[in-house]
């Protein structure tokens, strides 16, 4: 650690936190492999400093590392030094750290569902934070828990006290969380991907609060998160981790105008967005095989489309290209190199109407599922995960099925495929064939028209079969070809996928997140489907991997004339990748229509309500009220409008009866009973949009 | 939680039913009671006549399942499986097939001494094991922890006869601490039941010890460890409020389950250091091949689980605010 | 012939033997094949206890097999020396057969004493007959037939104890081994199909899996043995029973879990029938669980048959084990002087087979399973 004096930054005065020359190791054997090597920042009072990186970059070991919190005996911190508040923890004593912690720096996490302990009432989880820094007396702990809740909007708060966890919904969990962290008024908070768990909506609550609190307390907060747009919504300031490295920083405005780092622009130009509908997105390559640089070297380099000699074997140098503005890269100027436009711009796909065929209809497509109540229970009603669905999918298009977690998406796939069967309406393929009365055995030989890939990368693929074994899978259960011709298709969809035809021998953990995704898709493909369902396939990647896998999806599409029903609750991921889409809310769908349509001019409130709290890379505000309360429970929907107890416009008429569809545009309509035609600019009049603006 | 338990109560009744009826099959179909009859008498001299007699002294000269020859609803009740079988659903627990006494009686003046024995066995094993793998999950790693698992894997390595023998050996024989064997109700009962207590804990340690020490690990490496730890909390405060309490809610919800169970009598110890309990009983009935008192043990044994399990259900709903209050399914 | 007399006979032993050895090769080849066992084995070599350990269950198994297979050879006049024949035909008559290991073992078996003797001992002790009524019983030295030639010395009909702890072994191998071929393929059948198919399938297993559990696993193989006789294939059937239980629990949540993995969800959507992927999805993925349990089962196996046999519930008097050892120990304690060779050689080989089990099945279970690693 020869150059962190040279590379830290100069601290500015009043700063709470002071990262220099960071370096933390984790023991592997008797090795010790270094996770985060030589990263510098700081943090001043009142600022949110965003930290933002891929997954296994390093970002969460960093905030134990300030925490203290890192796995004893496991990781340890090998160099450089925190100061906090002017004072060095490295020099502190544990039981000196374990003051500090919970009182001057406090921590909130992801999970909200499991940092909780489930058997405490959040009263005594509050009260004990209180008491364990001798805030105040046990007495008085009680009251200021109450305080505490009603800060962080609980309603009833005294007699939430004596809940437990796992009586809160999600967001609330959250909301305990951070009365929790901010109970004793800390100077710092790390927010560790506080909302990665969360839906949109209540993602924009929690941040809401957040921001508010932050404002009232002056409070720093290192946010830490891999969402870019929430970044350029919230951040004060940015910096960039890559693999262990922190390789830019630079106030949020600046980073977002002039991205320096190869790295930072190419992760800027691969999220999706719709203005670069018809290009494809960039992407991040995996590593170079058989390069190894000199560990103190650029960690990017071995990723870097612009990498040079020095590269690989030199520190990288420190640029400031404005002020505040710090880049760590070898190549000066690196601003000024225009990116090549890998992605050149490909042909806007054809025009998608009532055109080509349709490949698949469902009607009124309802999935409920009994619920047991036992010998002696009254019979309960059953949860209505899908309610009365219509879709058509037609040859080569995308439509997009979006909504938030328990909306019952995932069950229309589920449903479509045939891996639930449906309690009522029908499903037609193309050729006019009803798959929901069909019995398991004469559904075999029509499989293989409809196929699906799911989220988890992890448990897509069995881990005991080779790769190859997998793709074999489907052509072996649907008897197609002979031994020889299966083998020649496997080698050919591992070339469709982008790997080479050994990955064929090779067992999933040899794979990436990204390769395994891909290989997932490849095995649906092996049998010739017509029909993709896409099950949040990109939801569980970095947004690099993401750019891969859309663009390799759009690619077969093209290619082979695919349908994919892609179920996602990523709004971005729909303005660039869908043709239509249809906004799915408590086993319903409340409207659907051409993308671009409904995105530029939603109708229903719920799709106003969503578009408003997603944030947007373009930095274009826009944003409605945020949506208050959480999705009621599809076992008891409420009667009329499903949507009207959360509905900013609802009315009577709302709550006794059930809206009807409501034509808007061509192909284009909303169930809603207060939905209205655009007016001559493409604007729904409405009161929503009159108080828009807001704090 | 209501119709929970008697979800659970419902499931009691059939279980008891073919317990009884598994029981029934291997006593009477596989081994009939002419079986019995000439096991009982010895091979050789045993007439017809004696056999006919000794079933007939004992109920077994029934029909087995259908008395065709009685009236109305004697061709059910006048069977060999609603005498011998069935009435122990409703509590009739017979007589010995050997000493011709009443069985109920017996186990009730024996139940207590087994008790004795096993009780302060259970008691000090779950504290020892509580108490060991706490601290050997807190040192994770360290020495204290390695020796800790190295004994508890000797402990479990050797058999609890061993134990037995040594510890009569070298406590009772050479060192003359304790009597060698027996039990006397009073004063004395300590000195009784030292030894016993003694090697009966020692051979159980080893296992729960390790079973625990995973429990607490587990427990430990869990989220809201880490909240906690980022809250400031006291290391001590994390252990022994946060991760006890949650650790100890499967360990203590299983003990009504356990103690019930200890009424079915530990039959080594008994035997070993003759003590009128309920193991050293059902031996005595295996020994002599007494079918009646082995058929009622195994069925009481089955009632006394399934009471058990019932209650520790209760206890589970009480514990775990995730199932009292509804919302959570069981982890 | 029926089945009993043919797996009785020594060529109906000699091929169960042969089979059981050719399904153990048979299942160490197919996993060799497949990376994640390569993976768990390289992690185990690195094992210095687990690899001691499998080291000594070798020596085990060995003596066990060679007590496993054996044959009938021409019998012997005890007074002449020359093979008998029958009086009618001249054929050579042969004897009940014996195993390999008695073959090898052969001195050790013929060099009978008349009564205890100390290991390595010179002289042995005869228990007589003194006193008034002859209740007392005193030992009083006397010349040995073969003076230091039995090394852990000889019990109170004068038999070797190496010979009988060696000859133990093979028992308590087999009640671990076959034990576990009855419970484990048993638990893994009913298991998965538990868990796969769920609806009155389950409900049946389950609510004989409940009958079956509820009676405590002492009192039912009580019951079972005071029905059927003491004796080996009784216990190892009584265990089985008592055993398969637990762990077709274990298996039946695991394919619960692994039923809604997204590739089994996949194989479902590719048309795969139903089988196929219980055999190739499900039955691998478990396998590690299976194989787990059952190691760390056989060291408390090995360790109930001592007991069970103490208490009259086991393989018998007339069977080599462990167990009657302890158990005729067990009154020669009180002996004087002390007569402890008995007891501590049952006890040492036992704790020869168990202990290196256990470690065994702990390194297993780290290597194949890390959620449940004990680190």
């Amino acid at each position: 650690m020869s150059h962190h004096e040279s590379n830290a930054v100069a601290a500015p005065a009043g700063a709470v936190l002071e990262v220099s020359g960071l370096t933390v190791g984790f023991r592997q054997g008797s090795a010790l492999r270094t996770v985060v090597r030589d990263v510098s920042f700081s943090l001043r009072r009142g600022e949110l400093l965003a930290l933002v990186g891929e997954s296994g970059s390093g970002k969460s070991v960093t905030a134990l590392a300030v925490m203290g919190l890192l796995p004893e005996g496991i990781a340890a911190v090998s160099g450089g030094s925190v100061r906090f508040a002017g004072q060095d923890l490295g020099s502190l004593s544990p039981e000196e750290r374990r003051r500090l912690r919970g009182r001057r720096l406090s921590m909130i996490f992801q999970e909200p569902m499991t940092a909780l302990n489930p058997v405490m009432t959040i009263g005594q989880q509050l009260a004990e934070t209180l008491l364990a820094h001798g805030q105040c007396g046990r007495r008085e702990a009680r009251a200021r828990a109450v305080r505490l809740l009603e800060e962080v909007g609980i309603p009833a708060a005294a007699t939430r006290l004596r809940d437990y966890p796992h009586q809160l919904s999600g967001g609330q969990r959250q909301r305990v969380m951070i009365a929790m962290a901010l109970a004793c008024r800390p100077e710092l908070l790390i927010a560790d991907e506080p909302t990665t768990a969360l839906d949109v909506t209540v993602q924009a609550q929690i941040m809401e609060l957040l921001n508010r609190l932050r404002r009232q307390l002056g409070t720093a907060v290192l946010f830490i998160t891999h969402n870019l747009a929430l970044v350029r919504e919230q951040a004060d300031r940015v910096a960039v981790m890559v693999s262990g490295q922190l390789v830019e920083t630079a106030p949020a405005a600046e980073l977002f105008r002039r991205p320096c780092h190869p790295y930072t622009r190419l992760l800027l130009r691969s999220v999706p967005s719709a203005a670069g509908r018809h290009a494809a997105l960039a992407a991040i390559d995996a590593p170079r095989p058989g390069v190894s640089p000199h560990p103190a070297a650029c960690a990017f380099a071995t990723r870097c489309p612009f990498v040079q000699d020095t590269c690989l074997t030199e520190p990288p140098g420190d640029q400031t290209p404005a002020p505040d503005h710090h880049v760590r890269c070898r190549r000066p100027s690196m601003f000024d190199v225009a990116l090549a436009a890998d992605g050149a711009s490909e042909e806007p796909p054809p025009a998608v109407g009532d055109g080509p065929r349709a490949v698949l209809e469902a009607r009124g497509l309802q999935v409920w599922f009994p619920r047991r109540a036992g010998l002696f229970g009254r019979r309960r009603a059953p949860v209505r995960a899908v309610d009365g669905v219509d879709l058509t999918l037609r040859a080569g298009e995308t439509l997009a099925l979006v909504g938030e977690s328990g909306c019952g998406k995932t069950t229309v796939g589920k449903a479509l495929v045939r891996l639930l069967r449906p309690t009522g309406g029908s499903v037609r393929l193309g050729d006019g064939t009803e798959l929901t009365r069909l019995d398991e055995h004469a559904l075999r030989p029509l499989r293989r028209r409809i196929q699906m890939i799911f989220q988890d990368p992890f448990s897509s693929l069995d881990p005991r079969l080779m790769a190859g074994e997998s793709l074999l899978e489907g052509l072996d259960a649907q008897r197609i070809g002979t031994p020889a011709e299966r083998r020649a298709v496997v080698e050919a969809l591992l070339g469709d996928v982008g790997l080479p035809p050994e990955a064929a021998g090779r067992y999933p953990h040899q794979f990436s997140g990204g390769q395994r995704q891909r290989l997932g898709l490849a095995r649906a493909l092996a049998v010739a489907p017509d029909i993709i369902v896409c099950d949040e396939c990109t939801s569980a990647l970095d947004v690099s991997v993401q750019a891969q896998m859309l663009n390799l999806l759009r690619r077969l599409q093209r290619r082979l004339g695919l349908a994919y029903l892609f179920i996602t609750h990523d709004l971005s991921v729909v303005s660039y990748f869908a043709d239509r889409v249809a906004v799915m809310y408590l086993g319903r769908i409340v409207e659907e229509g051409p993308a671009a349509e409904v995105l530029a001019h939603p109708a229903h409130p719920y799709t106003r309500a969503l578009l408003a709290a997603a944030p947007r890379l373009d930095g274009e505000s826009r944003r409605g009220p945020v949506l208050q309360g959480d999705l009621p429970s599809p076992g008891c929907p409420p009667d009329g409008c499903r949507f009207h107890p959360r509905c900013p416009l609802a009315a009577d008429e709302c709550r006794l009866r059930e809206p009807p569809r409501r034509p808007l545009a061509p192909a284009h309509w909303a169930a809603c009973h207060r939905a209205t035609s655009p007016d001559a600019e493409g604007n729904f009049p409405s009161r929503l949009d009159n108080r828009a603006t807001r704090d | 939680m209501l119709i929970y338990l008697l979800r659970r109560l419902a499931y009691v009744i059939p279980t008891l039913i073919g317990v009884n009826l598994l029981v029934f099959a291997l006593f009477f179909l596989v081994n009939t009671p002419d079986d019995m009859a000439r096991e009982a008498l010895g091979d050789k001299a045993s007439s017809p006549e004696q056999l006919a007699h000794w079933k007939a002294s004992r109920g077994y000269d029934l029909p087995l399942l259908w008395n065709g020859g009685a009236a109305g609803a004697a061709k059910v009740t006048r069977t060999v499986l609603w005498t011998k079988s069935l009435s122990l659903l409703w509590g009739d627990l017979g007589r010995s097939d050997m000493t011709r006494e009443l069985i109920g009686p017996a186990l009730r003046e024996r139940v207590v001494p087994s008790l004795c024995v096993s009780l302060p066995v259970f008691l000090a094993t779950l504290l020892l094991n509580i108490v060991l793998a706490m601290q050997s999950a807190r040192r994770r790693g360290g020495a204290f922890d390695m020796n800790v698992q190295l004994l508890c894997v000797l402990l479990m390595s050797v058999s609890s006869l061993i134990y037995i023998i040594a510890g009569q050996y070298a406590f009772a024989k050479v060192m003359r601490l304790t009597p060698v064997s027996g039990f006397q109700p009073g004063r004395d009962m300590a000195l009784f039941l030292a030894l016993p207590v003694v090697t009966g804990v020692v051979s159980s340690l080893g296992g729960g010890v390790r079973l625990y020490r995973t429990l607490f690990l587990e427990e430990m490496g869990r989220d809201y460890v880490r909240t906690a730890r980022a809250k400031g909390l006291s290391e001590a405060r994390i252990l022994y409020v946060h991760v006890l309490r949650n650790a100890l809610i499967p360990i203590v919800t299983n003990v009504p389950l356990q103690l019930l169970m200890l009424m079915t009598g530990n039959m080594l110890l008994e035997n070993f250091f003759s003590i009128p309990g309920l193991g050293g009983y059902t031996i005595g009935a295996l020994r002599s091949q007494d079918f009646a008192v082995v058929r009622t043990m195994v069925f009481l044994g089955s009632v006394l689980y399934m009471l058990g399990m019932l209650l520790s259900d209760i206890c589970y709903c009480l514990a775990d605010p995730r199932v009292r209050l509804g919302g959570g399914a069981r982890p | 012939m029926t089945l009993a007399e043919a797996l009785g006979s020594w060529t109906g032993q000699n091929l169960l033997t042969l089979a059981l050895a050719a399904l153990a090769v048979w299942g160490g080849w197919r996993c060799s094949r497949r990376e994640h066992w390569r993976l768990a084995w390289r992690q185990l070599r690195r094992r210095r206890a687990a690899m001691a350990s499998l080291v000594i269950l070798s020596g085990y198994l060995l003596v066990a097999l060679l007590d496993s297979v054996g044959w009938r050879s021409p019998a012997v006049s005890p007074d002449t020396g020359e093979p008998l024949r029958r009086p009618d035909t001249g054929e050579v008559v042969l004897d009940g057969g014996r195993s390999a290991l008695d073959h090898l073992l052969s001195g050790l078996r013929r060099r009978r004493e008349r009564s205890y003797s100390a290991p390595l001992a010179d002289t042995g002790l005869a228990m007589t007959r003194m006193g008034e009524g002859g209740r007392g019983r005193v030992a009083v030295p006397e010349p040995l037939r073969f003076p230091g030639a039995h090394p852990l010395g000889t019990d109170r009909v004068g038999e070797d104890v190496l010979y009988q702890a060696l000859k133990s072994i093979r028992t308590g191998m087999v009640i671990g081994v076959l034990t576990t071929l009855l419970a484990v393929p048993l638990a893994l059948l009913l298991g998965i199909l538990s868990g796969y198919f769920g609806g009155w399938v389950d409900d049946l297993l389950q609510y004989v899996c409940i009958v079956l559990s509820s009676i405590p696993t002492i009192l039912f193989i009580a019951a079972f043995m005071l029905v059927f006789g003491q004796g080996l294939p009784q216990l190892c059937l009584a265990m089985g029973i008592a055993s398969w239980t637990g762990l077709y629990r274990l298996l039946r949540g695991e394919t619960l879990r692994l039923r809604e993995a997204d590739y089994i969800q996949a194989a479902i959507g590719l048309g795969v029938p139903h089988w196929r992927i219980l055999l190739r999805h499900i039955v691998p993925n478990v396998m590690h669980l299976v194989l787990i349990t059952a190691i760390l089962r056989f060291s408390s196996e090995v360790l109930a048959e001592a007991a069970l046999t103490y208490l009259g519930i086991g393989v018998g008097a007339d069977t080599y084990s462990w167990g009657s050892m302890i158990n005729d120990a067990r009154t020669e304690l009180t002996r004087e002087p002390l007569v402890w060779w008995k007891l501590t050689a049952a006890f040492a080989f036992m704790l020869g087979l168990v202990l290196p089990a256990n470690l065994l099945g702990d390194a297993v279970r780290d290597a194949l399973d890390p959620r449940l690693r004990t680190e």
